[in-house]
C-alpha cells in the first residue's frame, strides 16, 4: 500500500475540515467557483460554501510530459496565460471567455470551442484530487497519459456539480501551441441554412481536421469560420481552394461572441445537428455551433431567451444533451434503471448527504 | 444439473456446454500464469439471451465472466472466481456504419479490425487499434479500455465509445452514455469502460468514427543505442509534434520479430528502432516527417527514412504489431508486462528494467508505445520450470515498482485482472482502494460479475 500521502496542502486540510464540520452539524456544503455561471443549486441555499477560488496555483507542471496539475480554483484564462510561456496550452474554454475556474468547467460539464479539433476537455483529464466525506482527500487517476488502474473515478466529477466531492486539483494533458494559426471566414443570409451546410461540407472535404469549424447564427445571417492550426502553406492552400477571407489572427474571428455570455450549451450527435440549428436560426436566437463536435451554445443576447425548455426538449429529441448555464443548476439526473446503483454509490461516498444531491430520472435525457 | 437446464432455457437459440475438454480451453486467456476451469460456457445468441442468462446466474448465485476474444493479458477473462463463462462471440454483427453521424453500431463480439475495415471503406477510421486487433473484440476493448499504437494522438477506447446497452449484475438492462458523446447527469458508461466485466455486460455499443487523415507518413529510425532513440522521442514531442503513433522496439525484440512472418530487414546489431507516424493535412505531414528525420539525425541515428509506399508502411506496422507473438520464436514462453511512466523518464525506466532483468537473470525485450510512456517489457522464461515462473513473476512486480517509483501507473492498457491486484494495492492508498471497492459494491453487491478481479479478496 502506498504511504497514505494525504493531500496535506492547505486546500486539502481546509476541505476535510469543512466536510467534517458539515457532517457534524448536518448542513450542506455548496461548492462555488468563480460564479460566472450558475450561482446556486435549485432550491434553497442553506449551507456552508466551499469557495474554490481561494486556491489558484499551478501545483506541478511537467513541461516535457505536457501535463500540468492545477488548483480547481484557477481560471482557464490564467492557466493558459501561464502555459503559453512554454509553448503549451489547454485547448478548452467556452466562446464567451476564460473566466470559468477549472473546477467549475468540470463540475458544470462545459465543452470548449476546440472540441472538434482537440477533443472534449473532459478527455484531457488525467487525474484529480478530490475531498470526499467518506474517503477523505483522495487522488483519482495518475499523472500519465495512459492509465487503466481501476475504475475511472475522476469521471464521477464530470458535470455532477460536486455530488461526489469537492474537486481540489486537476491534472491535464496539454497540447503544444500551434505554430501558426489563421481563421478563414465566409458569410451568408437565410432563409434556411442549406447554403451554410453546403459550404461547411465543402470546407470539411478540403480539410478534415479544423482546429475549430464554427457556424455563428444571428437572425437570418450566418458566418462560417474555420480555424486552421498548422503552417502557412496549408492556410494558403485552404484560402485558395475555399475562396474564403483570411483573418489575420488565428482566433475565432467574427464567430467570437464579443463579450456576450453563454446562456446554454447543447451537444448534438452530428446527424441531429442540422435540424437543431435550422430551428435555432428560425427562432432568431443567437447561437454558435462547432460543426465537427456537435457542440452548440446559445447566448444571452438572443431576442427571446426565455425558451430554454423548448431548446432543451429539441436537443434531447435529436439525441443530444442540454445544459443551462444561466439558471440555478439542476441536480444531476439519474436514469431510473440505474437508480439503486447510483444511490448506493452516493451513500457510500457521502453517507450523511452533505454534498449536493443527485436528481431523479430525467425523461429522455440522453 | 438444474443450473445447466436453466441456462439452456435462458438461451434457447444459443449454446450451453460443460464437457471437461472444452472447459479446459476456457480456463485461461492471454495471461498464462493463472488458470481455473469454469463450470460451463454459454454462448447467448442475442442481448435478450444475455440478460436471461445473467438473471438465471443471479438467481443461482453463480458468478460469471464475460468473454470476448480471450486475449486479455492480465487474466481479465480467466474465471478465477469459478462460475460460468458468458461468451459473446455470437453477438458479432456490425449493425450499422453511419458516416453522416460518424458512428458505428456494433455488437460486443465484433472483432476490432472488422470495425476499422468497415469504416475505412467509407473514408473513416475507428482509432483504438490494439496490436491484437485481428482477434480482440469491441466488448473486450470496452472491458479493458484498450489502447494501441494510434492512441497517442487519438485517445483510448474510453474516448471513442459513445453509448452502450448493458446488462447489470441482476440481469436488468439499460442504455448508458449518449450518441452526442456527452450526456446529462451521471455517466455509468465512463465507469463501465475499463471495468473488466466487473460492473456490467455490454451487449451493444455505438462507437465514434473519425475521418481518415488526408495524408500520413511513417518514419523509421534505426539507432545504435536505446538512449539515442529515447532522446529522439522526447525531442519529437518537445518540438510540438503530436504523432499519430510513436513506437519503439529494442534489439532483442527486433531479433525475434525479424524471424517472424513480416521481416523488414533491420540490421541485427541495432540498439533500437523507432516508428513515428504523423498524419493530418498534406503540407503539415510533409513538414513534420522532415522534422522528425532531422531530430533523429541530431541523436546519431544510423539510418532514417520515410516509408516509400503504402505496402512498405503496412509491412513495418505488421512487423511491429506481431512483436509479442514473435517472442515465441526465441523463448519457450514470454510474459508481457504493461506499465506507464511519464514519457520524460524513459531512459531511466529502461535502465532500471534492464537491471531487474540482470539481477533476476531474465532476458527482457522491450516493445512499446514510447510516445505515451507505455512500456511493454517482455520477460522471456520457460514455463516448464517452476522456479523460472516464480522468478519471472517477481521480476514483473519489480518492473511495476520501477513505474510507480517514477510517478507512473501499474497498467496503461492491459488492466489489473488477476495479475496486478497486489500492484494496484501498491499504487493506491487504502482510502483510494476503498473508493474503488465502493463502486463495485454499488453496482454488483453480490459480487457475481467477474469476481476475483481488480481487488485482492
Ligand atoms: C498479441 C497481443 C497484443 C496485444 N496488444 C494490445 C495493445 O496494443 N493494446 C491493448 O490495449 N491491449 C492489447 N492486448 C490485450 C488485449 O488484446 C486487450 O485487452 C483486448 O481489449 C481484450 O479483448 P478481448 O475481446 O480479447 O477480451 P477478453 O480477453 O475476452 O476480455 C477482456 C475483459 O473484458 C471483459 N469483457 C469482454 N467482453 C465484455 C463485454 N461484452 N462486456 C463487458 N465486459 C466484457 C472480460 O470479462 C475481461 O475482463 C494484446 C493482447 C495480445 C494477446
Amino acid at each position: 500500500m502506498r504511504q497514505h500521502d494525504r493531500d496535506s496542502s492547505e486546500a486539502g486540510v481546509a476541505a476535510e475540515a469543512l466536510l467534517a464540520e458539515a457532517g457534524h452539524d448536518r448542513v450542506a456544503v455548496l461548492p462555488v467557483g468563480a460564479g460566472v455561471r450558475h450561482r446556486r443549486p435549485e432550491g434553497a441555499w442553506d449551507g456552508i460554501p466551499w469557495i474554490s477560488t481561494k486556491f489558484q496555483s499551478i501545483r506541478r507542471w511537467a513541461v516535457p510530459d505536457f501535463s500540468v496539475e492545477a488548483d480547481a480554483g484557477l481560471t482557464m484564462a490564467s492557466l493558459n496565460a501561464e502555459l503559453a510561456g512554454r509553448g503549451q496550452w489547454l485547448p478548452a474554454g467556452t466562446p464567451d471567455g476564460g473566466a470559468d475556474t477549472l473546477g467549475g468547467l468540470v463540475s458544470a460539464g462545459l465543452s470548449g470551442v476546440w472540441a472538434g479539433g482537440y477533443g472534449l476537455i473532459r478527455d484531457r483529464i488525467l487525474a484529480m484530487t478530490v475531498a470526499t466525506p467518506a474517503f477523505g482527500v483522495v487522488r483519482l487517476g495518475a499523472p500519465v497519459v495512459k492509465n487503466v488502474a481501476g475504475y475511472n473515478l475522476w469521471r464521477l466529477y464530470w458535470a455532477t456539480h460536486g455530488a461526489f466531492g469537492l474537486i481540489l486539483t486537476i491534472t491535464w494533458k496539454l497540447a503544444p501551441l500551434p505554430r501558426a494559426a489563421a481563421t478563414l471566414e465566409c458569410a451568408g443570409d437565410g432563409p434556411g441554412l442549406a447554403a451554410a451546410f453546403a459550404e461547411a461540407r465543402r470546407w470539411r472535404s478540403a480539410a478534415n481536421a479544423w482546429a475549430a469549424l464554427l457556424l455563428n447564427l444571428r437572425g437570418p445571417r450566418w458566418t462560417l469560420a474555420g480555424v486552421a492550426h498548422g503552417g502557412d502553406a496549408h492556410v494558403e492552400r485552404l484560402r485558395r481552394e475555399l475562396g474564403a477571407t483570411v483573418q489575420p489572427q488565428g482566433d475565432l474571428g467574427a464567430a467570437r461572441a464579443q463579450g456576450c455570455p453563454v446562456a446554454w450549451q447543447a451537444r448534438l450527435p452530428l446527424a441531429g445537428l442540422p435540424p437543431f440549428l435550422e430551428w435555432i436560426a428560425r427562432s432568431g436566437a443567437h447561437g454558435l455551433a462547432e460543426l465537427q463536435s456537435g457542440v452548440v451554445w446559445g447566448f444571452r443576447d438572443s431576442p427571446d431567451p426565455q425558451r430554454l425548455d423548448e431548446v432543451a426538449a429539441l436537443a434531447r429529441q435529436h439525441g443530444g444533451s442540454f445544459r443551462s448555464l444561466s439558471e440555478p443548476w439542476p441536480a444531476p439526473s439519474v436514469p431510473a434503471a440505474e437508480g439503486d446503483m447510483w444511490r448506493r454509490l452516493k451513500a457510500s461516498v457521502d453517507p450523511q448527504g452533505v454534498l449536493p444531491a443527485l436528481g431523479g430520472d430525467a425523461e429522455g435525457k440522453r | 444439473m438444474a443450473l445447466i437446464d436453466d441456462l439452456r432455457r435462458a438461451a434457447p437459440r444459443g449454446q450451453v456446454r460443460s464437457e471437461p475438454a472444452l472447459l479446459r480451453a476456457y480456463a485461461q486467456d492471454g495471461y498464462t500464469l493463472a488458470a481455473v476451469e469454469p463450470r460451463a460456457v454459454v454462448w447467448p445468441a442475442s442481448a435478450a439471451e444475455v440478460a436471461a442468462v445473467v438473471r438465471v446466474l443471479a438467481r443461482h448465485r453463480v458468478p460469471l465472466v464475460a468473454r470476448g476474444g480471450g486475449t486479455s493479458l492480465s487474466g481479465g477473462a480467466t474465471p478465477v472466481g469459478g462460475g460460468v463463462v458468458v461468451h459473446l462471440s455470437r453477438l458479432n454483427h456490425i449493425l450499422g456504419v453511419d458516416t453522416d453521424a460518424a458512428i458505428a453500431e456494433v455488437e460486443p463480439g465484433v472483432v476490432n479490425a472488422w470495425v476499422s475495415q468497415a469504416a475505412a471503406r467509407r473514408g473513416y477510421a475507428y482509432r483504438p487499434d490494439p496490436s491484437s486487433q485481428q482477434a480482440c473484440t469491441i466488448g473486450g476493448n470496452i472491458g479493458e479500455n484498450a489502447g494501441g499504437p494510434h492512441c497517442l494522438k487519438y485517445g483510448v477506447t474510453l474516448n471513442h465509445v459513445l453509448m452502450a446497452d448493458v446488462v447489470w449484475a441482476d440481469g436488468h438492462e439499460s442504455r448508458v452514455g449518449s450518441l452526442s458523446g456527452d450526456g446529462e447527469g451521471v455517466d455509468a458508461l465512463a465507469l463501465l469502460v475499463g471495468s473488466e466485466g466487473t460492473l456490467g455486460l455490454v451487449t451493444r455499443a455505438w462507437v465514434r468514427l473519425l475521418p481518415l487523415a488526408e495524408a500520413d507518413a511513417t518514419v523509421q529510425a534505426v539507432f545504435d543505442t536505446v538512449e539515442d532513440a529515447s532522446r529522439t522521442v522526447s525531442d519529437v514531442m518537445a518540438a510540438g509534434i503530436v504523432p499519430a503513433a510513436l513506437e519503439m522496439m529494442d534489439q532483442l525484440a527486433v531479433s525475434a520479430v525479424e524471424r517472424g512472418q513480416f521481416r523488414v530487414g533491420y540490421p541485427a546489431d541495432l540498439g533500437a528502432v523507432l516508428l513515428v507516424e504523423v498524419d493530418g493535412l498534406a503540407e503539415q505531414v510533409a513538414d513534420e516527417a522532415a522534422e522528425v528525420q532531422a531530430i533523429a539525425a541530431r541523436h546519431r541515428v544510423r539510418s532514417v527514412r520515410r516509408a516509400a509506399s503504402p505496402a512498405e508502411r503496412t509491412l513495418w506496422w505488421a512487423n511491429r504489431k506481431t512483436a509479442f507473438g514473435a517472442m515465441g520464436l526465441i523463448s519457450p514462453d514470454y510474459y508481457v508486462q504493461d506499465g506507464v511512466i511519464p514519457r520524460s523518464r524513459l531512459p531511466e525506466a529502461l535502465d532500471a528494467i534492464g537491471q531487474v532483468g540482470r539481477q533476476r537473470d531474465i532476458r527482457i525485450a522491450n516493445v512499446f508505445h514510447a510516445g505515451d510512456g507505455n512500456l511493454h517489457p517482455l520477460l522471456l522464461y520457460d514455463g516448464r520450470d517452476p522456479k523460472d515462473v516464480q522468478r519471472v513473476q517477481a521480476a514483473g512486480h519489480e518492473v511495476l515498482d520501477v513505474c510507480l517509483a517514477l510517478g507512473g501507473s501499474v497498467t496503461g492498457e492491459h488492466g489489473i485482472g488477476v495479475e496486478k491486484r497486489e500492484d494496484l494495492a501498491h499504487q493506491l492508498t487504502e482510502s483510494e482502494m476503498a473508493f474503488q471497492r465502493a463502486v463495485k459494491a454499488a453496482f454488483d453487491p453480490l459480487d457475481l460479475l467477474n469476481p476475483g478481479k481488480i481487488f485482492l479478496p
